[in-house]
């Protein structure tokens, strides 16, 4: 029989109190308990990104952590950045600089980025290629995502290139 | 707002606000009631004669609904392994699930359907499977010596053969001044789009109505194929292609786990879906590339080339998919590259092997095509002692010899290559580079200078069909064969449209990926959708001017030539008239029309680059990146170049980093993003790029294919660059990846 444990995870700034599987992973809560299908799989050896979720408003692959260690935690999903109708800036600077071609990396991306900003607004274009290391696109090359980013960091202009 | 000209304008791409927030639809993220989950058997060993399965112990196990193995897909009609490739073929027919034997690590040999994927997966452990091991061939060569033969009634391991050859080879060869030698090889890669590969299959008994959900290139060759193998009528049967999650390739015809996925909806009645894992997309997702070419040119004392015999083969893996032959055969046709040679014989042999099969991926044919001509270039240059743009310069077809026709038999129709490969070398400015490049030298640097020119024929297939209507209100519904898997067709279609009805693209509706819904096409590959489809789009919309003005003539009695659509309305008689209004049926005006090429359309372009490599880490830097590219009419930049980026980097990821590798008994040693090599946002370069417009004669928009430049012209550059850096150390020629290791090599043992 597989064991359970209750949790209460506050999940788009909605508090969900419910039983989860011990071996069940965020990310599968997220998608297949609340439909919250945003967040993508992309792999299964935590190396693609494609999960990323903010925890505690921290970037974190939601395939390494399991539904059970958030008890008491706050996710932020793709679904949940921005009230429905809108786009963050994140968004809106991935949108412009065509940041986006097939779009299943784009979730894990743009929340990694919301991140990143948050912990550097500075950020040079090494510090957002470094930061952005963990997150896999196969389609675009990610100079359009950086463009998208360095659009967004304060410092941009300082930057050379 | 017709003034305005929405096609040619970076704007903004409509599907994004959706993919954005996370409200886009890929496969896995749709539900059906009552759906179940389908996990995949696969076989440990790449090769092996299958005794008994026992798969009592899965079907007991709690939620599992049905087992099935090679023998209940025994009725089914195998995959066809025809393809209009032009090669003569010789493989079986490909096994939907493994029996008697089988070829490759990963091959499926049962498949385990259950309430949740969990159950599915813990009980597919269960099943009991008896291989009894047989030796594995893994290198082509061995393969085609014939001390394993894979499949039990061919003598050999030979898959398909092509050939063609024309002019005076030998006589070539025999007053040639130099014959220029390669033996090169381009290994296999992953194309690993970030969404794996995936199907959901429903059946309605009562209706006898198969839909089936598909992560693919398209809608309509999936129907075919479910067609033929379940004996179906196309009719009963919908194909829904959502979102995916990006194919490069490798989505263009149906998994065989798919089949299975379908078979076991078609047994049970409800709703299956299949998902692959990421270590079974690197395990059993048909890879790319996996060619050597064994080459010979002769070259006059003046630098001509004179002709050219080259042997490709390709390893086409354990069974001869329908797609399998396509990249080998269009490498041999392309292997002249964009270069004058008057005579030639190309032959390609595809060698049964025991991996996972080959296909098309990103370029399909296009980068093997231009790394062996372009290898040969420098090759040449260096044997001859000549400077390596002159010698590229004296052969390059010029424009005023198009349409020209290559001695493989390729037409192409336009192109200004000389042009091209001039403007690369004046972005990189490539004399100072030269100069840099003996100062670096001198200092004992490692650093190196390359360059190339490639031919992209896109429109490939030929033909495509759309559908335009307009409703009430202006609203336009555009409906095309081809699909999008990430290259903004709505965007682009819908700017196309915008132009030629004069209405704003937000009125505009493009659907695409549902058989129900969108006429008979053939779906995205090979750079075709805004060649073949976009044209079909446009000239159904001038069928539906024409009609309009013709029923608007007939009711009004004012005369056709007075008569004028502007901003999707009739002009001219009297207040403007609605186009719906003139519909019989009411409602909608509508027409379709299908789009054909004569021939495929060539786009073209040329990269330069510089790099140096660290002599004590062998890691390889990029400098600088330059391209010109000659993409005819650009009907969205911002689409456009996001092609290019994205293709540059995944042909520098094949230049440098990319390997798929085995070891000697065929187990997968590359299985995951871990040892796989991906580039991440840390290694890519920075790439400057042009477009040079020159409109392409062949169809009504003057467009040319853009999705494979950036993989088919940068490894043959970045090989260009690094055989010139290490050139002084006697380096003639590396084959890539030129990964650390690699290069540490032949810097050390030099
Ligand atoms: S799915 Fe979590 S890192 Fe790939
Ligand atoms: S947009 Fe396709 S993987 Fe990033």
């Amino acid at each position: 029989m597989s064991l359970t444990a209750r949790v209460r995870i506050r999940v788009n700034g909605e508090l969900q109190v419910t039983a989860v599987p011990a071996r069940q992973l965020l990310v599968s809560y997220l998608r297949d308990d609340l439909g919250l299908t945003g967040t993508k799989i992309g792999c299964d050896t935590t190396s693609c990104g494609a999960c990323t979720v903010l925890l505690n408003g921290e970037a974190v692959k939601s395939c390494t952590v399991f539904a059970a260690q958030a008890d008491g935690d706050e996710v932020i999903t793709i679904e949940g950045l921005a009230p429905a109708g809108s786009l963050h800036p994140v968004q809106r600077a991935f949108r412009d600089e065509h940041a986006l071609q097939c779009g299943y990396c784009t979730p894990g991306m743009v929340l990694a980025v919301v991140s990143l900003l948050r912990e550097l607004p500075e950020a040079s274009d090494a510090d957002i290629r470094r930061g952005l290391d963990g997150n896999l696109c196969r389609c675009t090359g990610y100079t359009p995502i950086i463009r998208a980013v360095r659009s967004l960091a304060a410092g941009a202009a300082h930057d050379p290139g | 707002m017709t003034a305005v000209g929405w096609t040619g304008q970076p704007v903004r791409r409509v599907e994004d606000a959706e993919l954005l927030t996370g409200a886009g639809r890929y496969l896995d993220d749709i539900r059906l009631p009552g759906m179940l989950h389908l996990a995949v058997v696969r076989s440990p060993v790449a090769h092996a004669l299958l005794g008994g399965i026992d798969t009592a112990a899965a079907a007991a196990s709690p939620g599992v609904r049905l087992v099935l193995t090679g023998a209940d897909v025994a009725g089914l009609s195998r995959l066809p392994v025809a393809s209009d490739s032009g090669a003569q073929v010789f493989g079986p027919a490909v096994p939907i699930l493994a029996s008697e034997r089988v070829r490759f690590a990963g091959e499926p040999v049962a498949v385990v359907v259950a309430e949740s994927r969990a159950a599915a997966v813990d009980a597919a452990e269960l099943v009991d499977v008896e291989y009894q091991e047989l030796p594995a061939v893994t290198d082509p060569a061995a393969a085609l010596a014939g001390q394993v033969v894979l499949h039990g009634d061919a003598t050999d391991n030979v898959m398909f053969r092509w050939h063609q050859a024309s002019g005076d080879v030998d006589a070539a060869f025999a007053s040639a001044a130099a014959i220029v030698r390669a033996d090169l090889e381009l290994p296999r890669l992953a194309a690993a789009p970030l969404e794996p590969r995936g199907c959901l299959a429903a059946y309605d008994a009562a209706g006898d109505y198969l839909t089936v959900h598909a992560s693919a290139q398209d809608p309509h060759r999936p129907r075919r194929q479910l067609a033929a193998v379940f004996g179906r009528t196309p009719e009963s049967i919908r194909v829904i292609v959502p979102n995916v999650g990006g194919s490069f390739g490798s989505k263009s015809m149906l998994a065989p786990e798919a089949f299975a996925t379908v078979l076991a909806a078609l047994r049970l009645g409800r709703p299956v879906k299949w998902v692959e894992t990421r270590s079974e997309n690197f395990l059993a997702a048909y890879q790319g590339r996996g060619l050597r070419a064994d080459c010979e040119l002769a070259v006059a004392a003046d630098g001509r080339f004179l002709a050219l015999c080259a042997r490709l083969t390709s390893d086409v893996g354990a069974y001869l998919y329908p797609v399998s032959p396509v990249p080998a055969v269009h490498a041999g046709t392309l292997a002249t590259g964009c270069y004058d040679i008057p005579a030639a014989s190309v032959e390609v042999t595809g060698v049964a092997t025991n991996k996972v099969p080959t296909g098309p991926y990103r370029g399909a044919g296009r980068p093997e095509g231009a790394f062996i001509a372009e290898r040969l270039a420098d090759l040449t240059a260096a044997e001859l002692g000549l400077d390596r743009a002159e010698i590229r310069r004296r052969n390059l077809i010029g424009p005023d010899a198009m349409p020209y026709r290559t001695a493989v038999g390729t037409t192409i129709d336009s192109g200004d290559f000389p042009r091209l490969l001039d403007r690369a070398l004046e972005l990189l400015d490539y004399d100072a580079a030269l100069a840099e490049q003996r100062q670096a030298r001198d200092r004992g640097e490692i650093y190196g200078v390359g360059m190339s020119v490639f031919l992209e024929p896109g429109g490939m297939g030929l033909w495509e069909s759309a559908a335009v209507s307009v409703r009430p209100g202006g609203q336009v519904v555009a409906a095309v064969g081809s699909t999008a898997h990430g290259q903004g067709h709505q965007t682009a279609f819908a700017q196309l449209l915008a132009d030629e009805l004069g209405v704003p693209p937000a009125a505009i509706e493009i659907r695409a990926g549902d058989t129900a819904t969108v006429p008979v096409g053939l779906g995205t590959f090979g750079s075709r959708s805004a060649i073949t489809g976009g044209s079909a789009l446009i000239l159904a919309a001038r069928e539906l001017k024409a009609t309009a003005i013709k029923l608007a003539s007939e009711r009004s009695g004012v005369p056709p030539a007075e008569l004028a659509w502007r901003q999707g309305k009739i002009h001219g008689a009297g207040p403007p008239i609605d186009p719906p209004e003139l519909s019989v049926t009411a409602g909608e005006l509508s027409a379709s029309a299908v789009f054909r090429l004569e021939q495929p359309v060539y786009s073209s372009g040329a990269y330069a680059a510089i790099v140096s490599i660290d002599a004590s880490t062998g890691v390889l830097r990029v400098d600088r990146l330059v391209a010109a590219h000659d993409a005819g009419k650009v009907l969205n930049p911002l689409i456009a170049e996001g092609q290019v980026t994205g293709g540059t980097l995944q042909g520098f990821g094949e230049a440098v980093s990319e390997q798929v590798s085995y070891d000697a008994d065929g187990q997968l040693l590359t299985g995951s993003f871990l040892s796989y090599g991906i580039l991440s946002a840390t290694e890519a370069p920075v790439l400057q790029s042009e477009f040079v417009e020159v409109p392409s004669p062949l169809n009504p928009l003057g467009v040319r294919g853009v999705g494979e430049t950036g993989a088919t012209g940068v490894p043959a550059v970045i090989a260009s660059a690094v055989t010139d850096a290490l050139s002084p150390l006697g380096v003639r020629h590396l084959d890539p990846p030129y990964t650390p290791e690699v290069l540490h090599a032949a810097v050390a043992v030099t």
